[in-house]
């Protein structure tokens, strides 16, 4: 399954429509469902904040091969952003000396099985994968 | 949808989904609260990284001024969020 979204927030009810057309038609258990979310709307969301110039939408693919449930989010990109390299997030300080910036992508990390990443062709595609039960 | 729904000036309800698409509606909502609230989670169905930025910035204000959140009711893929966040730390969750 493939679609394309214009890069803005505001086309993330849409995306979340799309996953659960996804979820419905590749089986997806419910328990996985809220990590793929929210795995989708934080790669999603930095596409948009931070990679605001070239093609103005962004392709969403959705697949399942056995018990592999897979998300790629492909957008224009001039320099490469691998999300698994993303710094370390400050999680143990007092409120007063933390600040949440980075915290997406730490949680996006704990909650996939496996992100991968590539760049060419001044495309970059970030894959979610998620393992399924059954 | 999201939407806040304030019982009294310290009883707070939060339901649907708390989305990057729904950070201003949300923060508008959230300045709103100016002492000790709990803050039901019963129907909240998501939250993202973007919704939990507006959490801890309106925990933030209040602590610096001696009060804070009490989030009760939270489900069991918020609560994941929370505890990988390390937000028990910030927040006093029932």
């Amino acid at each position: 399954m493939e679609r394309a979204f214009k890069k803005s927030v505001q086309s993330l009810d849409a995306i979340f429509d799309f996953l659960d057309e996804g979820f419905e038609a590749f089986h997806v258990e419910e328990s996985a469902r809220f990590s793929i979310r929210f795995g989708v709307e934080e790669i999603f969301t930095n596409m948009v904040k931070y990679n605001p110039g070239g093609r103005d939408d962004v392709k969403v693919m959705i697949a399942r091969e056995g018990r592999q449930f897979s998300v790629r989010l492909v957008d224009s990109e001039e320099h490469p952003f691998d999300p698994r390299l993303s710094k370390e997030v400050d999680l143990e300080s007092p409120i007063d000396e933390r600040e949440p910036g980075g915290l997406g992508l730490h949680l996006t990390k704990e909650f996939m099985d496996r992100i991968e990443y590539d760049h060419q062709n001044h495309t970059g595609s970030v894959t979610l994968i998620k393992y399924l039960e059954k | 949808m999201f939407s806040v729904t304030f019982k009294d000036k310290n009883a707070v309800a939060l339901s649907g989904r708390l989305d990057a698409s729904q950070t201003d509606a949300a923060r508008l909502e959230f300045d709103k609260i100016t002492e000790s609230a709990v803050m039901d989670f019963k129907n909240l169905e998501y939250i993202s990284s973007a919704g939990l930025g507006i959490l801890f910035a309106t925990q933030k204000r209040l602590k610096s001024a001696g009060h804070g959140l009490k989030l009760i009711n939270l489900n069991s893929h918020i609560r994941d969020v929370f505890r990988y966040a390390r937000f028990e730390m910030i927040f006093e969750i029932e």
